[in-house]
Order: structure tokens, then C-alpha cells, then sequence
């Protein structure tokens, strides 16, 4: 049953990292446009895999370390994407100021 | 060949269309593409944990994440400087 579920769970996330990634490549778009791409792996596809895993294995320190990592990638997927959205902002003249220090 | 190392394939295999949007248009397109392949590389190492039950692997996305963020943000410092 725990083997089942956690593999279910690794199934769907792997599922939604790949599509993100094809979907990066097939969209006709902008940087912006872009950017989305990358949030299904960070918020959804990554933790949705570190869950599964977790469900699977039996040792403590494992699922710790599991987790995490799924909460720096999802900590770490939005702070890099404002800040590309940042970058790309000033670089398309959008946006004037200076990154914040 | 159980279900867990299908699952890692197909990461191997979205980590070409990654590639492939990290090394086209200008820096700030290549770099949402390397924010995409280091995610999947991240999500592609830990179920490569799991396919070779050797659990010390997580450790290489443990230490990948916290990197990988630290070199974008440097990235994105530069590219949006690049323009003042």
C-alpha cells in the first residue's frame, strides 16, 4: 500500500516536471511568459516527488533529509523567479530601479 | 525495470528540453532555463536515491539546491545591472 502511494506520488510529479520542462521550450513567448515553466517544478512537481519518497522509505533521518529539500526548493523556486522577473523587468526597460541589496 | 527508474528516464529526458531552452535566446531566457535544469536535476537526483537504494545520494541535491540558488541570484544581480 506505502509502496503503491509513494509511487503514485513520484508518477505525478515526474509527470508535471516533464511537461513544465516541454512546455518551457514549445511556448512561443517572452521571458515572462517563460518564467512559469519553471514554478510547477519548484512548488508542485519536486515536493509532490520528496513526498512520494518519503512515503516509500522507512528511515527517520531519510525522510528529513527529504523534506528538506523539498522545502528549500520550494522556499528557494519563487525568491529566484521574482528575481529573474526583476532582471528581465529592467532589462526590457520596464522597470527602473536598481535591484533592492 | 520497476516503476521508479522509469520515473527517472523520463527526468533524464526532461532535463533535454531544459537544456535546450537554457542555450537559446539571450541571458535572461538561458537563465530561466537554468533555473529549470537545475530543479530537475535536483528532482532527478533524489529519485536516482531511490532507483540505487543508496539513501547517502540525497545528500548531491541536498547541497545542489542551496547552490544552484545562490549562483542564479549572482546571475540575476549581473544581467539586470548589465543595463543601467
Amino acid at each position: 500500500m506505502a509502496h503503491d502511494l509513494g509511487l503514485a506520488l513520484v508518477v505525478v510529479g515526474t509527470i508535471v516536471v516533464a511537461l513544465a520542462a516541454v512546455g518551457a521550450v514549445a511556448v512561443r513567448g517572452d521571458v515572462f511568459t517563460r518564467l512559469h515553466f519553471v514554478t510547477p517544478v519548484t512548488s508542485l512537481g519536486g515536493p509532490l516527488v520528496a513526498a512520494g519518497l518519503c512515503v516509500e522509505s522507512r528511515q527517520p533521518w531519510v525522510i528529513a533529509e527529504l523534506i528538506v529539500i523539498a522545502v528549500l526548493l520550494f522556499i528557494s523556486g519563487p525568491v529566484l523567479e521574482a528575481s529573474a522577473g526583476r532582471a528581465a523587468a529592467q532589462d526590457r526597460g520596464v522597470e527602473s530601479e536598481e535591484q533592492p541589496a | 525495470m520497476n516503476g521508479y527508474t522509469v520515473c527517472a528516464l523520463v527526468l533524464l529526458c526532461a532535463l533535454l528540453p531544459a537544456g535546450i531552452a537554457a542555450s537559446r535566446g539571450d541571458g535572461l531566457d538561458r537563465l530561466v532555463g537554468l533555473e529549470l535544469v537545475s530543479s530537475i536535476g535536483a528532482v532527478f537526483m533524489l529519485v536516482i536515491a531511490q532507483v540505487s537504494h543508496q539513501s547517502y545520494f540525497l545528500s548531491v541535491p541536498l547541497v545542489l539546491v542551496p547552490m544552484s540558488f545562490a549562483g542564479t541570484l549572482v546571475f540575476t544581480r549581473l544581467l539586470g545591472r548589465r543595463v543601467k
